[in-house]
């Protein structure tokens, strides 16, 4: 390339940031898509499979999630039946039977290149649109383009995110997409639209749904010298979030089994039939912690509502990443960590530079532990390319469980360092918003009082 | 409203409704059929399938060597299954099953295939099953996922009902438990130590922690059903067992599937593991396509069909009968059907 030609590129990136910007995300996800842990996206294809025979989501085995998600891939179903030529959209690779471990969701039925790629367009849109959200949320905060295209990269080119969508192909985004846009709409008066978009959010992976009380209280407290308009707001956003979801769930009730739409409750949970005790534990543990984590979201919910500040949107951001983040104290998988990132993203731009230690941390620590079992995520360009074979793969990944002190292999120090690293993001950025929201208003209330004396 | 949120609104309305579309595609309209048909003519076989959308097929052509499959298949769903399930995990590994879900979910699988005529019968189903087809049970199949049989049918002796059933020409399949090894009698579990004998002449049970296979029965029925189930918990080794089949997945001589003649009839054991849609869908294409200790593959065809219909011609020469199974899906099998 020519130097000429290098100039014009340059000087086309620094006119069009956030194109720029596009297409560098779009490139890396177009490079990532076939790299990927087949165990989901094989049952993304059972899914599919099931809708095809007539079964809808739950009538077969498969699907144990609630439906949203099921429905996008019902739509995906429906574009690959009526245009696309993907043949089988796996199938069982007798060399990768060694490392089919379904306790560490690992199998040896391998999804299709084409099937991965049109399955992953859809959740790279999604991306797309949850970036382009961001931007428009904190140019409208912050009213500086540059912040705002700082944000949109910040959310669009987030490995946590990559790892999510690209990775996992976890819809995860889904919902965090719908939680901004609900903020959005909130900002905007809509809240009809601010109430089906929450279902949706609540109704893809149930983590908004602990940010219930503390959005309420801000759509009170946002109008609070207007009773009439705090109800009529609050009625249309009920109606919506109920409509909303009597729409998502309208088969299942006419089919009479909604409790399978719930199942990943109790089997994420560990109450299920003779569980081991110790998961019975981690499931006490996690509900105990859930507990605790709604009584706080009400406790800053009466906050919002009484004490109101002069930047009460602020106030209210501050508080769903505190709610988000006190969740994510009980270790989750990297795809949760979706919901959390737009709201650090935000921090970043709009608050303080310093979080985006966070954001690094959450990146790298989550990127790496989902692609900590790398030997694994390449069997599809194995299995379907002549890149390499399904053997080398399988070597590498038993080179990296080979037990190097006592019971402990390679794999699970990288995972663990990893998870750490992780996690560390996630009490990191609780310590900066304990440290410059909460005891800094201590401090100042106690100053103001002994002033005051 | 303003012009700065119409745009919201907008994408707002876009979303829900793309998402109100995916859940009219996958519950109200189904864009997708599928067709398959079969005819014999003199050592011929002329078929046709059609897709609405792009998918694999697969035909398979088997030569039935004179035994009859199973054309009717009774699944017990045993109501006292969580009652002793903890006392039989004490003493031996079984894997637990929900047995009215997993029992309807053979049915359905067996049902996208087209073999409709399945029943779900309970204790008492059971016994009378048994009692009214003890004299002449060829053609049916009796498929068990439990791990204790009522003592009315079984208590571990050789002259139990079940055996005799069998004996007679009656096709049991098995999975999820080590055959016969316990029976309840007045709500109290009992253990059978000579089980396996009983039921193949030897011990031959995996019955240990060999848990998944790492190779493939080379016989060619893996590719041609496109076998998934790799679990080799409580499978069987056959080696010297005549009049046998073993097909799937195998690991130290255990096989994920095995058909075994016993007296008129025949045993078929589903090796088991913690996933269980594999094994669900091997359970359906073996029943559904009429397999028995005794089939033999006399010809496959594999090919795509894209938004319309194939059709083909197979030459053959059979010794017994010829019948054609032909599924489309491959791997995630939609629609089966099974000729003869």
């Amino acid at each position: 390339m020519t130097n000429g030609a290098l100039l014009k590129v340059k000087q086309t990136i620094c006119d069009h940031p956030l194109i720029a910007i596009i297409v560098i995300g779009v490139i890396i996800r177009l490079l990532m898509m076939p790299v990927t842990l087949v165990y989901d996206s094989n049952y993304w294809a059972i899914v599919i499979r099931n809708m095809e025979t007539g079964n809808g989501l739950y009538k077969l085995e498969g699907y144990y999630y609630t439906p949203v998600w099921g429905y996008l891939l019902g739509l995906i179903s429906a574009f690959q039946s009526a245009f696309l030529s993907l043949g089988e959209m796996g199938i069982r690779s007798v060399e990768a039977l060694p490392v089919e471990l379904p306790t560490m969701y690992l199998t040896a039925t391998v999804t299709s290149v084409s099937f991965l790629y049109s399955i992953k367009i859809p959740l790279l849109i999604v991306d797309l649109i949850l970036s382009y959200l961001m931007y428009t949320l904190i140019k409208e905060v912050t009213e500086d383009e540059r912040k705002a295209v700082i944000g949109f990269g910040l959310t669009f080119i987030c490995p946590s995110m990559l790892a999510a969508t690209m990775g996992v192909a976890m819809p995860d985004g889904i919902s965090a997409l719908f939680l901004i846009l609900t903020i959005l709409l909130i900002r905007h008066d809509q809240p009809f639209f601010a109430g089906m978009c929450y279902s949706i959010s609540v109704l893809n992976k149930f983590f908004p749904a602990f940010l219930f009380f503390v959005i309420v209280a801000y759509m009170i407290s946002k109008n609070m010298d207007d009773r009439k308009r705090i109800r009529n707001n609050l009625i249309l956003a009920t109606a919506g979030g109920l409509l909303m979801s009597l729409i998502i769930f309208l088969p299942q009730l006419l089919d009479g089994d909604i409790s399978r739409c719930f199942q990943f409750l109790s089997d994420r949970s560990g109450f299920g039939s003779g569980e081991p005790l110790l998961e019975s534990l981690t499931g006490y543990g996690r509900l105990l912690l859930y507990s605790l984590v709604i009584i706080a979201s009400l406790w800053m919910s009466y906050d919002l509502i009484k004490n109101r500040s002069d930047d009460q949107f602020h106030k209210f951001m501050i508080y769903c990443l505190t709610v988000i983040g006190l969740c994510f104290l009980y270790p989750p998988a990297t795809q949760y960590l979706v919901v959390m990132v737009p709201f650090i993203v935000y921090f970043i731009v709009c608050e303080s530079g310093k979080f985006f230690k966070c954001w690094l941390l959450l990146s790298t620590g989550g990127f790496f532990m989902t692609y900590a079992s790398t030997g694994t995520t390449l069997f599809p360009l194995a299995v379907y390319t002549d890149m390499f074979s399904v053997t080398d793969v399988v070597n590498f990944f038993n080179m990296t469980v080979t037990e190097i002190i006592g019971p402990i292999n390679g794999f699970m120090i990288f995972y663990f360092i990893t998870a750490v690293i992780q996690y560390s993001g996630i009490v990191l950025t609780l310590w900066y918003i304990y440290n410059d929201q909460f005891r800094k208003n201590n401090n100042e209330q106690s100053s103001s009082t002994e002033s005051n004396d | 409203m303003d012009k700065k949120t119409v745009p919201l609104v907008v994408l707002a309305a876009v979303l829900c409704t793309t998402l109100i579309v995916g859940e009219v595609f996958t519950y109200a309209i189904n864009t997708h059929s599928f067709s398959i048909n079969a005819v014999f003519s003199t050592d011929t076989l002329d078929y046709s399938v059609s897709s609405s959308g792009s998918d694999t097929y697969s035909v398979v052509l088997l030569d039935d060597n004179g035994v009859q499959s199973t054309k009717e298949l009774f699944i017990y769903v045993d109501e006292n299954y969580n009652d002793h399930y903890k006392d039989a995990l004490k003493k031996r590994n079984v894997r637990y099953v929900e047995q009215q879900y997993y029992s309807e979910q053979i049915k359905k699988s067996l049902s996208l295939r087209g073999f409709d005529n399945v029943q779900l019968i309970d204790s008492k189903g059971l016994k009378g099953f048994i009692n009214d087809t003890v004299a002449d049970p060829s053609g049916k199949g009796l498929f068990i996922t439990t791990y204790a049989l009522p003592s009315e049918i079984y208590s571990g002796h050789p002259d139990d009902d079940l055996l005799k059933w069998i004996d007679n020409g009656g096709n049991l399949y098995w999975s999820s438990s080590e055959i016969g090894r316990f029976y309840t009698d007045s709500n109290v579990l009992y253990e059978v130590t000579d089980n396996q004998t009983l039921f193949f002449g030897r011990e031959c049970v995996n019955t240990g922690k060999l848990s998944h296979a790492t190779s493939v029965v080379e016989n060619g029925f893996k590719d041609a059903f496109t076998l998934l189930n790799s679990g080799l918990e409580f499978a069987i080794d056959i080696h010297d067992l005549t009049d046998s089949l073993s097909l799937g997945y195998c690991d130290d001589g255990y096989s994920s599937i095995s058909f075994v003649k016993h007296g008129n009839g025949m045993i078929c054991i589903i090796g088991s593991m913690l996933e269980i849609i594999p094994q669900l869908d091997d359970t359906a294409q073996i029943i559904a396509s009429g397999l028995t200790y005794a089939s033999e593959i006399v010809s496959t065809v594999k090919g795509d069909v894209v938004r319309g219909a194939t059709s083909g011609s197979i030459d053959y020469t059979a010794s017994g009968n010829a019948l054609a199974y032909i599924y489309i899906g491959g791997t995630y099998t939609v629609y089966g059907r099974c000729f003869q």
